[in-house]
Parts: C-alpha cells; sequence; structure tokens
C-alpha cells in the first residue's frame, strides 16, 4: 500500500522542489521567447554573415540530444572561464534549446505575412523598429500562439534534465528520496501527480487564451452579419 | 512654381524585363494625373517607384525638391508627406477602424494620441465611416476597407496622394463609393496620382493624362486633348477599345 506518512514527511521538500521547477521553466521560457524572437526577425534579415551562423545554431541544436546540450554549458562554458552554477547552466541551456525551436516558429509566422503589411507600413513613414513592434509582431504572435504553447510544454517537461546537475527540482528530488526511502512508486508518483498538475495549469491556460482569441474573431463575423442584414 | 514630383529617365528593369523607360514627368500641385495603359505596361510600378517601394536602376526621382534616393531622412519625410493607397487596401487586420487610422499619425508623425482620434474621426467622418470606428478591418465591405485606407493616408495630411489602382479589387456596386471620395479630394485641390482603368472616372477628374504602354510613357496630355485628339497611334487603338 501507499505510504501516505512517507508522502506527508517529504511534501516540503517535494513542494520546494515544484518551486525550483516552476522557476527553471518560467525563466528558461521568457528567455527562450526572446531569442527566439529575435533570431527569427534576423535569419529574415538576407545578411549571409547572420544567416549562416543561425542555421548552424538552429542544425545543431536540434540534431543533439538536450542532455549533451546540457553537459556542453556546463562543463564546456567553464573550459573557457566562464564558471556557472548548475542552476545558470540548466538556464542558459534550455534558452538556447527552446529558443532555437521558437525562431523557427517565429520565422515561419513572419513568412505567412503579407507584403503588403510592409509596404502599407513604409508609405506611411513607420520606422523598421514600429512597423515590427506595431504591426507585423502583433500579427505573428496571434498567429504562432498554439505552436509556441506546445513548445513550453516540451520544456516543462525538458526541465527534469536538470536532475543531472544536481538541481534540487523535481525530479532531482524525487530520485534522492527514492534512493534515501527505498519507497520508489510514492517517491516517483508524486513527481508524476505534480506534472500533471503543472501541466493541466498549463493546457487550461492556454484554452484560455487561445479561445479569447477565437471569440474575438468570432464577436467580429457575427457583428458582420449582423450588420449586413440590417443594411 | 517648382514640380512636387519630378521624374527624369527613370528607368527599371526585373532582371531581363525592362518594365520602365525613360520616363519623364512633372506633377505641379493641384494636378489631377491619371496613369492609364494596358495590364503590365509598368503603371504600378511607376507610382510605387516614388516613394521607393520599387527601386530602380537609372534616372532619378525628386518629390518636394527632394532626391528620393538622396538620404534616409530625404526619404521619411516623403513618405510622411505623401499618402499611398494600394489595390488590396493593406490595412492591419490586428487594429480596429481607429487604430490604423491613428498608428501613424502616432507613431510616425508623433502627434499627441488625443490629437490623433480626433483627426481620425474627422477623415472617417468625411469618408462616411462614422459609424465604423470600432470595426475591424474583417468586418467591412472591400468599399468600406478602401475607404478606410484613404482615410489612413489622409490622416498624415500629405501634400501628395498616390493612388494604385484604388477601384481593381472591388465588386462593381462599392466602385462608386470609393471614386466619389477621390472627386471629393480632386475637387478640394489635392494633388494626386492614380493608376486606374475608370475611364469614366478619368475624364471627370483628372487634368492630365498619360499612357503608358511596354514601360513607355507614350502620351501625356491634358484630359481634353487625350480624349479628343490623341497623339500616338497606339493611345488611339487603346481608346478604340476600351471607350
Amino acid at each position: 500500500m501507499l505510504d501516505f506518512r512517507l508522502i506527508g514527511q517529504y511534501l516540503p521538500d517535494f513542494l520546494s522542489a515544484l518551486w525550483m521547477t516552476v522557476q527553471i521553466s518560467l525563466l528558461s521560457g521568457i528567455i527562450s521567447l526572446i531569442l527566439g524572437t529575435v533570431l527569427g526577425i534576423l535569419s529574415l534579415l538576407e545578411y549571409k554573415v547572420i544567416n549562416v551562423p543561425i542555421k548552424l545554431f538552429n542544425g545543431f541544436i536540434r540534431s543533439s540530444p538536450l542532455l549533451v546540450q546540457l553537459y556542453l554549458v556546463h562543463y564546456g562554458l567553464p573550459a573557457l572561464g566562464i564558471l556557472l552554477v548548475a542552476f545558470q547552466s540548466a538556464i542558459i541551456a534550455f534558452s538556447l534549446n527552446t529558443g532555437s525551436y521558437i525562431s523557427e516558429i517565429v520565422r515561419g509566422g513572419l513568412n505567412s505575412i503579407d507584403k503588403g503589411q510592409y509596404e502599407a507600413s513604409k508609405a506611411l513613414g513607420l520606422s523598421w523598429n514600429k512597423t515590427m513592434l506595431k504591426v507585423i509582431l502583433p500579427q505573428v504572435f496571434k498567429r504562432i500562439l498554439p505552436p509556441l504553447i506546445s513548445q513550453f510544454s516540451y520544456l516543462i517537461k525538458d526541465t527534469s534534465l536538470a536532475a543531472v546537475l544536481a538541481i534540487p527540482e523535481i525530479t532531482y528530488m524525487a530520485r534522492s528520496i527514492s534512493s534515501t526511502t527505498y519507497k520508489p512508486i510514492e517517491s516517483y508518483g508524486v513527481p508524476m501527480i505534480m506534472y500533471f498538475i503543472i501541466y493541466i495549469i498549463f493546457s487550461v491556460a492556454s484554452k484560455i487564451i487561445l479561445n479569447a482569441q477565437k471569440r474575438t474573431v468570432k464577436e467580429n463575423s457575427g457583428n458582420l452579419m449582423g450588420k449586413k442584414r440590417a443594411v | 512654381m517648382d514640380p512636387i514630383v519630378k521624374i527624369r529617365d527613370l528607368d527599371k528593369s526585373f532582371g531581363k524585363l525592362h518594365v520602365l523607360k525613360k520616363i519623364n514627368l512633372d506633377v505641379f500641385p493641384g494636378d489631377v494625373l491619371v496613369l492609364c495603359g494596358p495590364s503590365g505596361a509598368g503603371k504600378s510600378t511607376l507610382i510605387r517607384c516614388i516613394t521607393m517601394l520599387e527601386n530602380f536602376q537609372s534616372g532619378f526621382i525628386e518629390v518636394f525638391n527632394k532626391n528620393v534616393k538622396g538620404s534616409k531622412e530625404n526619404l521619411k519625410y516623403i513618405r510622411k508627406n505623401s499618402g499611398m493607397v494600394f489595390q488590396h487596401f493593406n490595412l492591419f487586420p490586428h487594429l480596429t477602424v481607429m487604430q490604423n487610422v491613428t498608428l501613424a499619425q502616432i507613431h510616425s508623425k508623433n502627434m499627441a494620441k488625443q490629437e490623433a482620434i480626433e483627426n481620425a474621426k474627422m477623415q472617417l467622418d468625411q469618408v462616411g465611416l462614422s459609424s465604423k470606428y470600432d470595426a475591424y478591418p474583417d468586418q467591412l465591405s472591400g468599399g468600406q476597407k478602401q475607404r478606410v485606407a484613404i482615410a489612413r493616408a489622409l490622416a498624415m495630411n500629405p501634400k501628395i496622394m498616390l493612388f494604385d489602382e484604388p477601384t481593381s479589387a472591388l465588386d462593381p456596386e462599392m466602385i462608386k463609393e470609393v471614386l466619389d471620395v477621390m472627386i471629393r479630394l480632386a475637387k478640394e485641390g489635392m494633388t494626386m496620382i492614380i493608376v486606374t482603368h475608370e475611364m469614366g472616372f478619368a475624364r471627370e477628374v483628372a487634368n492630365k493624362i498619360g499612357f503608358l504602354d511596354k514601360g513607355e510613357l507614350l502620351e501625356l496630355s491634358s484630359s481634353q486633348e487625350f480624349f479628343t485628339n490623341p497623339k500616338s497611334a497606339r493611345t488611339k487603338d487603346f481608346l478604340s477599345k476600351i471607350l
């Protein structure tokens, strides 16, 4: 039978581990979104000096396991004189990895915008920065929201790899509790439930965002029909 | 009087395709110039070169006495002071009608938001869209969209308006509502260059008509002369087919 006393005893440890997972996910999520957006925009500007390195970077990230990338950051960068604590290494590795995938999503989104949008902005005298900020990117993010959400849900699960750097997040905590208590079902069962809860919260939040978007579209077309009939 | 737009020996190719051949053109304040001609003649390319939406290889264009290829500041000044209306409207779909009209006033002309809104209301009322401030572009008909696009350009208080086939993407019954707005503008003395196939409209508002074919400006004359006494045989042939 499940040992609920054990779960109760280790609950504070699990909760602090949960908080660590949330921190890593949030920080990496925000950084990767910024990185991916910048890379996505840069890769659209047709400069070879920029494009080739970005393509190489994306190629390496996509072809290699995240675990290897994590080791490379954590043990490779200090060899180059950049000293990192495990938490920083994890954030860097996850941000680079997810950022790379997001850059491709953003690039696809940018490609889907009609060139007339750029022309109208130019004709109105808007600067390139304002064009991006006020005209192009708002449309891009509206379109790429679903793939972005699924990318972030991968990120949350991937943070479990931080366990190999002894960062006390959910998976690491589970392993260490399991090895001291010899109760693997309780030790790994609680993390399963925690990941499940994170997943539920995240997917409900995503659905609310996506539905809010759909509703504005629906209301718009509803109005149109109403007004057409009135005419 | 200095011309607002001065084009000299303008030459442009897309690869091997020679789309504009040695174009010379002056547009003076108050002129309403209609550019017509068969599809692929280079009319749209020509009007798009004026604000450098399209680059060109040789010759020069001056707008407001500033070379369009002179400097970034020149080009910015030219674009801020000229309005452009496109065939496919190019409204910003994520913004309301009001936001479409105020965006460039605020972020390109650095106008205060309240002032921009007041101005936008005035422009939208003038094109008959006072009930559509909060609508999104996809809730509007084609004619309404194009009128928003015109209001958006006018809100920048331009010294010249460029129209690139403004009615070609519209249903026949919506063409008139857009042309009416343009006729009013012409009567108010706005300097305009219009690429269009609407020859009845051209006859009504244009004081000058240019006829292009295969990249050449074959004819540039007053409206009356163009319709009654065209010089080139190609123009006569064109007119006989469309009138």
